[in-house]
């Protein structure tokens, strides 16, 4: 009886070793972590800890997080020990100058109304409670700034997040940005819902004050940080000339053109495309002022790096490399520029445009994102009314690669060397300042407007946490971090995990579909002849024939044999093309059916194997004396 | 020291003298990768990791690890051989950990005889090589919870069947405390910071890092001190059949 007694005591006293081991440990080796992952995603970047670093004031944070009521989302929940984690890392480190409140926020407490004051947005859950998680910040100097919620799709942007609310308060004012835009920035909205805007415009107003100019603007704003010009409608001669001017000025300019836009023809805030909309946009004269050689006709193809699309085959839903639309892969973007080097995933371009230097331009021309060489140019109406199929089929590399963002520096001349142009329809116009006939610039020209374009990259609803999966808006905000000054949030950005595929597939995938897309190309060729060919044949026996019902009456004996001849190959060539739709993918599911066997069976069968071998060699060994 | 090393020997060699080993070994290999490529669609994944893989890891465990375990006490005390065993100059506390090394170095047999798939990713495409590295990791370190679990269910009974029942029973306690279904249920009972206490003593919630890539100090503590734990039960359980 002592015995079992003291067996109990043994279990007892283990349970509580084990309990309490795990509790103090969780207590004390709080983010004790070693980061194997490639990227080094769940460490403290050096890039985040500049930022702490770099505080002037001492900073209080107030965590606001529902625990309890968290508990019943298994993300959440994981998500806000996370989020806590980092904020006590971020502490740590900062040494007493960041002091970090954790709160619980229980409905009808004083602490629900402090997160209602500070700004934050209750997620509701169950009958009236609603779940905080964000954070408050403020400094001694009573700068603040706000996280309203944590989203747990955003979590590899977590430390852009967190910085991001440090960089706001340590820079107060925030860069201002004047846009110039055909782009339907704002989208319908949903029923009963404020209208909201395209995933990269909305992050933009987050992060800076952006200044929206109407279609007939006079004047830039005179304290504009810089100038984002996206698709812009046909701009008025003083338009182009405002701009010429702020930019020799030394004033900051991203300029996107685009010869085919998918995105300017796109349902605006009223559900309606604005009807006025080209798909078409340019900046002439000031590209060719600036050294740059865009020509608003012409698209840009890549055969590599063309993504999938779906199109309607005769009734059937297909989907193909469409090179119209194409991923610019990290490999082909510049790594020591600071607006591309952090983009590990990507940027998507949706009928772009080529650009390349002048030869005689002064500027420096640098290639920021560059195509494969598989790139091929076409006319842009011809390419945007061509299918898939076709356009691979017509598209003939070059074998050069094309630039489609560049960003150019250095001395240029105006556009206007004849100074401001008489504009006698304009009454209402500023003052122009003193003529500038040259000065040194530095802007980015992208050849396309379709960067903006959600569809290419954005998945989800804006209300309940959207995906990017390629790094459009990245770019777009690095950039213009980078042109107004705040450029420590820019390695930050791109931190998301990135895209590993498999490639060995892809590779054979494409392969597949391009040798689709040739003998699809031969084989209608082939049976659009031989119809042809079958009609003149048919047309010259309805001469007579055609009231006896005898189609073929008039027809020698030779040519009925080729009326023949022509059906069968019309039926014949349909099941060949038939057949190779069918198979064109033979080659990856054999290598997937391979690797399957190999990966499920093989080990399997071969530790079987051995057992069976022990088997008989111990009945062997038994029977043996 | 010697008498450990004697008890793992003779072990281990039990296990690869009879097909039981083997048979328990292809079962693992089939349903280790059956589970990634076809309930994990590893293909419809388009990525080169391990994520589908790994995420079954725990569920495998589950029945697999106390299918290898089940004997090591079970037989012993059915047997009759427990008294000649205890006979021998060894320490009761040898014995236990001789034993669970043999089992656990079948378990990481099992896992390594997985290979292929860490080659298939890397054939495939560019795959993170750190972050797997830290998914085996924890992955065998998990398998020893659950082998420690099994050895001493394995310690209360002389039937393999009912060691094993028993084995996958506690198991499924430890590895549900992390499931959504019961963390919501005790979560409208108990306060927040024992929840996450709760759900924190499933492998499923400290394997997770480890999936990442990650190596958390708390969940090296967590499988060691779950490993030692259930190894003192075994070793009090053995000691008291000693006695009684």
């Amino acid at each position: 009886m002592r015995r079992r007694a003291f067996t109990a005591f043994i279990i007892a006293c283990a349970a509580v070793m084990f309990v309490s081991a795990n509790a103090i440990a969780g207590a004390v080796m709080r983010g004790w972590r070693l980061d194997l992952t490639e990227q080094r995603l769940y460490s403290l970047s050096p890039e985040a800890a500049a930022v702490i670093d770099d505080l002037s004031e001492p900073v209080d944070l107030t965590f606001f997080y529902s625990r309890k009521l968290a508990q019943d989302f298994p993300r959440i929940r994981a998500y806000g020990a996370r989020v806590r984690e980092t904020l006590q890392a971020y502490a740590a480190r900062a040494g007493g100058r960041i002091r970090l409140e954790i709160v619980d926020p229980r409905p009808y407490t004083d602490a629900e109304d402090r997160a209602l004051r500070a700004g934050l947005e209750g997620l509701p859950v169950g009958e009236d409670e609603a779940l905080f998680f964000g954070l408050a910040a403020r400094n001694s100097v009573d700068d603040r700034a706000i996280i309203p919620f944590f989203n747990p799709d955003r979590e590899p942007f977590l430390e852009y997040e967190l910085s991001r609310v440090f960089v706001e308060m340590e820079t107060p004012s925030r860069a201002r940005v004047a846009l110039i835009t055909g782009l339907p920035m704002e989208t319908a909205p949903a029923p009963g819902r404020a209208p909201t805007g395209i995933h990269a415009y909305r992050q933009l107003i987050d992060a800076f004050d952006v200044e929206l100019l109407d279609p007939d603007w006079t004047a830039l704003p005179a304290d504009a940080d810089l100038l984002v010009v996206a698709h812009p409608p046909p701009l008025g001669p003083h338009q182009l000339y405002a701009i010429d001017q702020f930019v020799l000025r030394g004033g900051r300019a991203l300029v996107f053109v685009d010869p085919l836009s998918e995105l300017a023809t796109s349902p605006g805030p009223t559900g309606l495309p604005n009807f006025d909309a080209s798909p078409r946009s340019d900046a002439a004269p000031l590209l060719a002022s600036w050294g740059v050689v865009y020509d608003a006709g012409t698209v840009v193809l890549d055969l590599e790096n063309a993504l999938r699309a779906q199109f309607d085959d005769g009734g059937r839903q297909v989907e193909r490399p469409y090179p119209l639309w194409f991923r610019i892969p990290p490999e082909n973007l510049d790594s020591d520029e600071l607006a591309t080097a952090s983009l590990r995933r990507g940027i998507n371009f949706v009928g772009a445009g080529g650009l390349s230097r002048r030869q005689d331009a002064a500027t420096r021309f640098t290639a920021l994102a560059w195509t494969s060489d598989a790139s091929a140019t076409m006319d842009a109406r011809e390419a945007q009314l061509e299918n898939p199929v076709n356009l691979f089929a017509r598209a003939r590399s070059d074998g050069v690669s094309r630039t489609v963002i560049a960003r150019v520096r250095g001395e240029a001349r105006s556009a206007f060397p004849d100074g401001a142009p008489d504009v006698d329809d304009v009454f209402d116009l500023p003052t122009p300042a003193e003529h500038l006939d040259s000065g040194e610039i530095d802007v980015i020209v992208a050849a396309d407007s379709d960067l903006f374009n959600d569809r290419f990259y954005v998945s989800g609803d804006p209300s309940l946490g959207e995906t990017t999966t390629a790094d459009n808006a990245a770019f777009i905000l690095n950039a213009v971090d980078l042109f107004s000054g705040s450029d420590a949030l820019v390695g930050l950005r791109a931190r998301a995990p990135s895209d590993r595929p498999m490639t060995l597939i892809e590779n054979l995938r494409a392969e597949a579909e391009a040798r689709l897309a040739a003998e699809e190309g031969r084989l209608t060729l082939e049976v659009a002849e031989a119809e042809a060919r079958l009609r003149e044949l048919e047309a010259a026996g309805e001469g007579s024939g055609f009231f006896s019902g005898d189609l073929d009456a008039d027809l020698t004996e030779a040519e009925l044999g080729e009326v023949q001849r022509f059906r069968n190959v019309i039926v014949d060539t349909r099941g060949r093309l038939r057949e190779v739709k069918r198979t064109f993918l033979s080659d990856v599911d054999r290598l997937e059916a391979l690797l399957t066997f190999l990966n499920v069976w093989l080990m399997a069968l071969l530790a079987a194997g051995a057992g069976v071998w022990t088997f008989f060699a111990r009945r062997r060994g038994r029977a043996s004396p | 020291m010697d008498g450990i090393v004697a008890i793992y020997r003779r072990e281990l060699a039990g296990y690869f003298s009879t097909p039981t080993a083997y048979v328990f070994l292809s079962i693992f290999l089939f349903g280790a990768g059956g589970f990634a490529f076809h309930l994990g669609r590893f293909f419809d994944s388009g990525q080169a990791d391990l994520a589908p893989f790994f995420a079954f890891h725990p569920w495998l465990f589950l029945i697999f690890m106390p299918a290898i375990a089940m004997k090591l006490w079970a037989d012993e005390v059915g047997g009759g051989s427990l008294e000649l065993l205890m006979t021998l100059p060894i320490p009761t506390w040898a014995a236990v950990g001789g034993k669970f090394l043999a089992a656990w170095t079948v378990a990481g047999a099992a896992l390594a005889l997985t290979f292929p798939i860490w080659i298939t990713v890397n054939v495939l495409g560019d795959a993170d090589n750190g972050a797997i590295f830290v998914g085996y990791l924890g992955s065998v370190l998990m398998a020893g919870g659950y082998i420690a679990i099994a050895s001493a269910m394995s310690a209360t009974t002389g039937n393999q069947v009912i060691a094993f029942v028993l084995a996958v029973f506690v198991s499924f306690l430890f590895t549900a405390a992390g499931m959504p279904i019961v963390v919501e249920t005790v979560s409208s009972i108990l306060p927040a910071a024992l929840v996450e206490g709760i759900a924190g003593l499933s492998p499923l919630e400290r394997f997770e890092s480890a999936r990442r890539g990650v190596v958390e100090a708390r969940d090296l503590v967590y499988f060691g001190s779950l490993i030692a734990a259930w190894l003192a039960v075994t070793n009090a359980l053995v000691t008291a059949r000693r006695g009684g």
